[in-house]
């Protein structure tokens, strides 16, 4: 376990300084460079010469590079040249609200998903299979915000049940006290990944149903039921960790169009302007901790994974 | 005559998928009194696990009883609500199944496991039912079963999940315990030991049993009676003795002579079934059988024989052929006297060395990467092969046995060149092989081929077998397009198969023909060398003699060596010229076949000639059979490795590695401080 | 020699009964996957309306028509009504399908190119090389696709060729690691070490063992990757990150309805959002019917 786990973080150590080498890269393809992008394209070239020196961005690309990581290090994200603030504390304002509705719609897809997915195994083959894998496809092929879209048709317009705009508030309080408004995006959000994990629910059940262990359950005189909850369950719950790290991304990708769409006040809202009105520095802070949230997201669900599966737990 | 415990009448079974329908189970008739042990024996798909799955209603899906009784202890079990069914599970019926990994749940404690029958069954508390369980694990020779309770089955070595199998279907007491193949996993050794532990419970509670196996090894001692299994159908059933001494139907006696421990000498071929077993998704008239039997008759082709007894046949022994054997003791196959004199190979004339070994190493690092080392030591390894020296003579059979785990594999991979050894030599016809680069080694590779257990892994499963038995030519330069296309066409004659063969996929052809193919392969290059690795482990008795006979054949004919690895000692026996024993990646004996497997002078050859199921009833089992189980080859013991499971092990077996001695006759080394004085094993496998 | 086991293939009268080749028995396979003809009928539909459809149904999709905006679908011979614009939405649908395919498929299939190349290079040769190749597609892979499309295409200006390049270069990473997977595998296969202990070298490996049993992977793989790469187009189109107008496509088409939603306009999101519905599913189900296919074909049936 100990060997396991200090292999795992010494990985992840290594993919986050890759992370912020693409930052860096990708800071270094804007157009004339960082100080353009961050002084604006109305500045002088003497402006840009004197910002490029005192920032070091005259000297050599591993210099650069070092300077760069130490200012991440201290936290330094760079100014938003829109917003007159400091993308730091941007994100410590908006991250806790996308972590709210990542959050929320990971649960929610995980309450929908498991039972759908055993359904559809102990079903194989008959009409609720059929129709479950039929609009699990559908769901696969609808872009969130299409999904978005006819949620909104539906719900808040044809019969307004929810209302189609987010919740406003600053806090996370604020916006659990309105949980009306919730609905909405965070349905969006979760139908994004409900049909990957109830695809997965399905065959793992299924390879688990195949196993020999289940015949000998049923040899000792378990019932149907009782072997799912006891035996299977369990063994196709725990790989579902692993899958929910796989899937973190996607799910980023998810809460930064349901955020522009229901102007819900997270970072995707703020990457989503960021993005029409060339703010730099706000795009590319997001993108790294967007970046080092997967990363260690996906550490955490490894971690767990290993945690949860006695056969890692010990070998290691 | 007693009330039967169960008694199958008549029993039918259907298994539809993938759009066909296989008759499994025709007509099955069986009755097993209280106490009574019965064996089921038969080849892949003759319907000897199915038959046992349906008594506890466990058919795989898409399997039905499409007709027939199974009465238990007054119930039919065939008819009864699946409720019915789950109370006898486990509680009056045990179960213990073929592979002790897959059949535990890798994520449940074997506490758990093993008190969930108790559980469901008796109403016992919690604690009440942990407490039966340790007792349990105790009674099935689980070494500190307390702390045992608390690990999952990955923790335990394959004899030891067993153990815990057997533990979770006896912790009710049941009446009646079905064993489908619960050896056929294991190691020789191990194998000895479980089923030393079946016989043991089973006398202690009074269980009747059934064991399904395809090994008549394994059945011959330990059970009352025996059913013989063809195409679905009961071929023959007798009392044990009766059918090992006078098997009545054709089928049962053909099996009985393929065994290579029937074998009349090792200069005869086995005795051969031709073809396979019927495919049972068409409905045939008449014996099953018929097709592959010599003494089949136009009845036999029309008209269905029925089990029943005949004039001269002991009580209790049915069969149904109408043309068998006769009822005298039929034991020409085995007391055959002299082997023929027979013409030894031309090459053999020619005894120059072919193959040398000197201490060779193989280690492999335990664990590769960047964080291999752990508490600072150096990184741990495992010796898989521990100073190996060793000399295969041209057109010779050199036979290496030893239980899993031992090194053979890796020692064939390093003789063919798949892996380079960490020290010592290989020299092939006087030319130090683990030298060569480039061009030479290239060239050499059409010496020595590999045989694989697995001929169709080995075979790219998008090529026709045409092309893949041209490729090693192509590889090499050999010929142009037309005398490679003439050359495949001899290959296939040579191995036994029809020319068309060529056109079609490997995943067309059965087990054996693979096999043939594999050999085919092999050949092509025309070696000198061919290893072969567990090349007929896989397949069923009938299929083995023809291809163990095909190999023997060709090397008569074309005078090549074989390095054949196995684990089967009968195998190796019937056709190694000289054997070598391996335990924990060390040669402990080796010398002449006759030699070595009748006059064993290291006590781990012993052992294991001691510990082989010998299919014969009459063979009093072993007095001291091998204990205890192989220890890791990462952490192997100092001095002799075999010191921890030996008998006759003393103070010195543990400090000085025991040098390599002659003291019986010259040629037959042994590495052992106190020798066996070499007197014939109490059991031949001969 | 001793007799041959009875049922043999090719034991025949001829070769009339040679097996039926892979690609054969493939094709076969496919066309018994309902689903997957579904999608391959409805591809081919979709193909049809946008790159033929303006044959026979041509419209002006450059100059907008303010007089005959906002029709609803049937009024004026607009069979699907018209945009805010006035363009006629029929018309514009296919407009906006050919770009969305063009760049869906190309940028699919470079994605698959590079990626798979990449994914071979790291997964045949191993060892450290293997490590560093991977970390970096573990690195990029960490940072959602979505955000990384929409930082790029912030910096540059969207044009159709451009929107390919930026779609592949976040798009390979996937079947890069697929790839990198199975060359590992086939590396180790029985029939690549037969074929070593036959004195063959590492060509013959790759060439005539390797790339053809991963082929089915590749191609399957790029199919999933053109239905993302659809996608793709959408989010960034939606995102309003995608070619400026005039030029339009079925995400931008969306996202330029969504204001007249609440008017009920309902003609100017549900033909696009409906389309790439239709045409990822499609791709997903081709796919599908292809993994099956090639996974069959090498069973006894």
């Amino acid at each position: 376990m100990a060997r396991f786990l200090i292999k795992r973080l010494a990985q992840a150590a290594v993919v986050l300084l890759l992370v912020s080498v693409i930052v860096f890269v990708l800071l270094h393809m804007l157009p004339g460079g960082p100080a353009r992008a961050i002084l604006g394209v109305q500045a002088t070239p003497q402006a840009v010469a004197h910002f490029n020196h005192q920032q070091g961005y005259d000297r050599s690309l591993p210099e650069q590079y070092a300077l760069y990581l130490g200012r991440l290090f201290s936290g330094d994200l760079g100014e938003s040249y829109k917003l007159n603030q400091s993308v730091a504390s941007l994100l410590a304002e908006r991250l806790p609200r996308t972590a709210l509705l990542a959050g929320l719609a990971i649960a929610l897809a995980a309450v929908l998903a498991v039972p759908l997915g055993i359904l559809q195994a102990v079903r194989r083959g008959k009409a609720a299979d059929h129709v479950l894998t039929g609009a699990a496809f559908l769901a696969y092929a609808t872009p969130v915000f299409f999904l978005g879209l006819v949620l909104v048709l539906l719900f808040s317009q044809q019969i307004p049940l929810f209302p189609a705009q987010a919740p406003q508030a600053d806090t996370v309080s604020g916006i659990l006290a309105e949980p009306r408004a919730l609905v909405l995006p965070v349905v969006t959000t979760a139908l994004g990944i409900v049909a990957a994990f109830s695809r997965y629910m399905r065959s793992a059940v299924l390879d688990n149903l195949g196993e020999e262990y289940v015949r000998t359950a049923r040899a000792k005189g378990q019932s149907g039921a009782r072997i799912m909850v006891r035996h299977v369950l369990r063994n196709a719950l725990i790989p579902l960790a692993t899958l929910l790290g796989l899937y973190l991304p996607t799910l980023f990708s998810g809460t930064l169009v349901v955020e522009s769409m229901f102007n819900y006040p997270g970072m995707g809202l703020l990457f989503w302007s960021a993005a029409q009105g060339s703010d730099f520095p706000i795009l590319l802070g997001v993108t790294l901790v967007v970046g080092v949230a997967t990363v260690l997201g996906s550490l955490l669900t490894d971690i767990a994974y290993a945690v949860l599966d006695p056969r890692i737990r010990s070998v290691a | 005559m007693t009330t039967p415990l169960l008694s199958i009448e008549d029993l039918s079974v259907e298994i539809t998928g993938r759009g066909r329908t296989v008759q499994a189970l025709e007509r099955v008739s069986l009755d097993l009194a209280p106490g009574e042990a019965l064996g089921i024996v038969g080849e892949s798909g003759c319907g000897k696990t199915m038959t046992a799955l349906s008594v506890l209603g466990l058919l795989p899906g898409g399997g039905r009883i499409t007709g027939g009784r199974i009465r238990f202890d007054g119930t039919d079990l065939a008819a009864a609500p699946e409720r019915t069914l789950r109370d006898v599970r486990g509680h009056t019926i045990g179960m213990v199944f073929q592979d002790p990994l897959t059949s535990l749940n890798p994520t449940m404690t074997i506490g758990a496991q093993v008190a969930e029958p108790l559980l469901l069954h008796t109403g016992a508390s919690r604690a009440a039912a942990r407490e039966k369980a340790e007792d349990m694990l105790r009674l099935v020779g689980m070494p500190r079963p307390a702390e045992r309770m608390s690990h999952h089955p990955h923790q335990l070595s394959g004899g030891m999940r067993q153990r815990v199998a057997i533990a979770m279907a006896l912790i009710c007491e049941p009446r009646l315990l079905i064993a489908d193949e619960p050896t056929t996993a294991l190691d020789v050794t191990t194998q000895h030991q479980i089923l030393e532990l079946i016989d043991e419970l089973r006398a202690r509670l009074g269980m009747a049993m059934i064991l399904v196996t395809h090994d008549l090894g394994v059945i011959a001692r330990r059970v009352d009676r025996v059913a013989v299994m063809y195409g679905g159908k009961v071929a023959e059933q007798a009392p044990v003795h009766e059918l090992f001494t006078a098997p009545r139907h054709r089928y049962t006696q053909a099996l009985f002579a393929a065994l290579p421990e029937r074998a009349a000498g090792r200069d005869r071929p086995l005795a051969t079934i031709p073809g396979l077993p019927p495919a049972l998704d068409t409905r045939t008239t008449g014996c099953r059988f018929a097709p592959r039997c010599g003494f089949a008759t136009e009845e036999c082709q029309e008209r269905e024989p029925r089990l029943s007894r005949s004039g001269g046949t002991a009580p209790g022994h049915v069969f149904a052929c109408f043309h068998p054997a006769g009822p005298a003791p039929d034991d020409d196959a085995r007391t055959e006297p002299v082997p023929l004199p027979s013409p030894r190979p031309a090459a053999r004339k020619d005894e120059g060395t072919l193959l040398r070994l000197t201490d060779v190493v193989k280690d492999y690092p335990l664990r590769a990467g960047p964080f291999a080392r752990r508490r600072g030591s150096a990184a741990r390894q495992v010796s898989a092969v521990a100073g190996i020296s060793l000399t295969v003579r041209r057109g010779e059979t050199y036979g290496i046995v030893g239980e899993s785990g031992c090194g053979k594999s890796t020692l064939g991979r390093l003789v063919v060149g798949m892996e380079a050894p960490t020290s010592g030599t290989i020299s092939f016809a006087g030319r130090d092989i683990t030298a060569l680069r480039g061009r030479e080694l290239r060239a050499h590779r059409r010496d020595i081929q590999l045989m694989f257990q697995d001929s169709y892994a080995a075979m790219d499963p998008r090529m026709r077998v045409g092309a893949l038995l041209r490729e090693p030519l192509a590889v090499q330069g050999i010929g142009d397009r037309a005398a490679r296309r003439d050359r495949t066409a001899r290959l296939l004659d040579d191995v036994g198969l029809p020319r068309g063969a060529a056109d079609r996929y490997p995943h067309e052809f059965s087990g054996g023909q693979r096999q043939r193919l594999g050999l085919a392969r092999a050949l092509a290059l025309n070696p000198a060398l061919i290893v072969a690795d567990e090349p007929v482990s896989a397949l069923d008795v009938s299929v083995q003699a023809q291809i163990l006979n095909l190999m023997r054949d060709l090397q008569r004919e074309k005078g090549i060596g074989y390095l054949f690895i196995s684990h089967d000692l009968a195998v190796v026996r019937h056709l190694a010229d000289t054997v070598g024993v391996m335990y924990l990646g060390k040669l402990v004996e080796t010398g002449p076949a006759e030699a070595v497997l009748a006059r064993p002078l290291h006590p781990y050859t012993r052992g294991l000639l001691d510990t082989v199921n010998v299919p014969d009833p009459r063979v009093a089992p072993a007095a001291a059979p091998l204990g205890g189980e192989t220890p890791s080859a990462a952490e192997p013991p100092s001095g002799c490795r075999f010191r921890t499971r030996c008998p006759l092990a003393r103070e010195v077996c543990a400090t000085t590695e025991p040098p390599p001695a002659e003291p019986a006759t010259p040629g037959h080394r042994v590495a052992c401080h106190f020798p066996l004085p070499g007197v014939a094993s109490g059991v031949s496998v001969g | 020699m001793t007799a041959a086991e009875l049922p043999v293939p090719g034991g025949g009268t001829g070769a009339a009964t040679a097996t039926p080749s892979l690609a054969r028995r493939t094709a076969a396979v496919f066309a018994r996957n309902k689903l997957a003809l579904a999608g391959t009928v409805v591809l081919a539909g979709l193909l049809a309306l946008c790159f033929l459809g303006p044959l026979f149904h041509p419209t002006d999709q450059v100059h907008t028509d303010l007089a005959r905006a906002n029709l609803a679908p049937g009024t004026g011979g607009h069979l699907l009504g018209t945009t805010d614009l006035g363009y006629d939405m029929l018309g514009r649908l296919m407009y906006g399908g050919r770009t969305s395919l063009e760049v869906g498929l190309a940028a699919g299939l470079l994605a698959t190119l590079f990626g798979t190349v990449y994914g071979a290079v790291a997964g045949y040769f191993g060892g450290w090389l293997d490590a560093a190749m991977m970390r970096i597609t573990d690195a990029a892979l960490a940072i959602p696709a979505l955000f990384l499309l929409v930082v790029v295409a912030a910096i540059v200006t969207p044009s159709k060729p451009v929107l390919i390049l930026v779609i592949a270069s976040v798009a390979w990473l996937s079947p890069a690691r697929l790839i990198r997977g199975e060359a590992l595998a086939l590396r180790s296969r029985d029939y690549v070490h037969a074929m070593r202990l036959m004195g063959g070298g590492g060509g013959r490996a790759v060439f005539r063992h390797i790339v053809p049993n991963a082929l089915g992977t590749v191609v399957v793989n790029a199919t999933f990757q053109i239905a993302d790469a659809i996608l793709y187009v959408a989010y960034l189109s939606f995102l309003g990150l995608s070619i400026p107008p005039p030029a339009a496509d079925w995400g931008s088409m969306l996202s330029a309805g969504i204001t007249y939603t609440q008017v009920g306009h309902w003609w100017l999101i549900f033909p696009p959002g409906i389309a790439i519905v239709l045409v990822v599913a499609a791709f997903n189900f081709i796919g599908d019917g292809l993994r099956d296919a090639f996974d069959v074909r090498l069973r006894k049936d």
